[in-house]
């Protein structure tokens, strides 16, 4: 059976079928859950945040717009959610830090010393390679890195989501996989 | 010089081969792109690295944790759209109570004037001369309304009178419009409530 597409399933739910948000929820977890790990760089608080996003998502069903992609406006949300947690973490680690610690606010972004930038990438396992290379990126790629990646929007939700021309979008993950591509040469098959 | 023209032309075949593995490539610029690979072992060896970059990549992803729908499910409250309390539910209907208030305000304003005007015996110095002031523009201002409503009354009288005495095939059209003016007023008074707006996230 042909699956329902997301905007059926959204008016289903309205209708007052909770059941249909649980398959949307299904259809999206893994890409939800995986773009904000990409931003929080943390197992568990990429599940809260997203179970978060879809709460506010179910309560603010009634104000989507069928004319937009429901995986964009997730994902748009999803973002700011990410944002604002990474700000409150940031708000907590500065509080804690000593005067002398020399904090130059990107602490919070390497919550473990094991990923440190000095380590030699040969002597990492793939998946750590991996890691490390991403977050290597400078931000304005990595962002589309994880969105195409790891949230697997289509190019143009990623244009409407960052509302930014296609044309950009194609450049910069281009020039973002070429980064990766560089950095992680040695775990690369030709 | 032929192999720098052919280093230029792989260089640009570079992005189209990215484009071309997310699906993204034109037909006519990848069968463009499939006859330059045919020939050129460099930029084969490239789509095989880029596939392995995204074969990588998909290695990087985490799994959901078992029982997260679940969770998400069971922690669903009641949609705001179905929760919307009367008091978060605005209308475009007039408040009534605020015309309630005015009218309340009007009149003690009216009474405590006339009561300190006749207890000062007529002179209530500038204050009580202010009140008294208004009081008398208040009471023009009524009388002035229900002379022109009664002449109104009286016009609109004499006109349809006029119009039953010439045409009553008029006076029944002007009857099924005023019927449908009337109609129409109160579906917009009777129209739906607009819950308030809050932020999408």
């Amino acid at each position: 059976m042909e699956p329902l597409p997301d905007e059926e399933l959204v008016s289903t739910v309205l209708a007052g079928d909770q059941d249909a948000f649980g398959q949307l929820v299904g259809r999206y977890q893994g890409r939800l859950v995986n773009y904000l790990y990409r931003l929080l760089r943390d197992t568990d608080e990429a599940h809260d945040v997203a179970q978060e996003v879809f709460i506010k998502v179910y309560q603010a069903l009634d104000r989507f717009d069928p004319r937009y992609r429901f995986s964009t406006w997730l994902f748009r949300v999803g973002q700011n959610a990410a944002i604002d947690h990474i700000r409150k973490r940031r708000l907590k680690l500065v509080s804690l830090a000593r005067p002398d610690d020399g904090d130059d606010g990107r602490d919070w972004e390497l919550p473990s010393g094991e990923r440190g930038p000095y380590r030699e990438l040969r002597n990492l396992e793939r998946g750590e390679a991996i890691q490390q290379a991403i977050e290597g990126l400078p931000d304005e790629y990595r962002e589309l890195i994880s969105l195409r990646h790891f949230g697997e929007l289509s190019y143009d939700d990623i244009a409407q989501l960052k509302g930014m021309p296609l044309g950009t979008v194609k450049n910069k993950l281009f020039r973002g996989r070429q980064m990766l591509k560089e950095q992680l040469a040695d775990f690369l098959t030709d | 010089m032929g192999e720098s023209k052919k280093e230029l032309d792989c260089v640009q075949h570079m992005e189209a081969l990215d484009l071309a593995l997310d699906g993204a490539l034109p037909a006519a610029e990848a069968r463009q792109l499939e006859a330059h690979l045919t020939g050129c072992d460099g930029c084969r060896e490239e789509r095989q690295r880029l596939l392995s970059l995204r074969e990588a990549l998909g290695e990087a992803k985490i799994a959901v944790r078992e029982g997260f729908q679940n969770e998400v499910m069971a922690a669903l409250p009641a949609a705001g759209w179905q929760t919307a309390t009367a008091a978060q539910i605005t209308t475009t209907a007039p408040p009534r109570r605020a015309y309630v208030r005015a009218a309340v305000l009007l009149v003690a304003l009216g009474g405590a004037s006339t009561l300190f005007f006749t207890l000062s015996g007529g002179d209530g110095g500038p204050l009580g001369g202010s009140l008294a002031a208004l009081v008398s523009s208040l009471g023009a201002a009524l009388v002035a309304g229900a002379g022109l409503l009664g002449a109104s009354w009286s016009g609109l009288g004499m006109a349809i009178g006029e119009m039953f005495s010439e045409s009553p095939l008029t006076a029944v059209g002007l009857g099924v419009l005023l019927v449908c003016l009337s109609g129409l007023l109160v579906s917009m008074l009777r129209r739906r409530p607009q819950v308030a707006e809050q932020r999408d996230d």
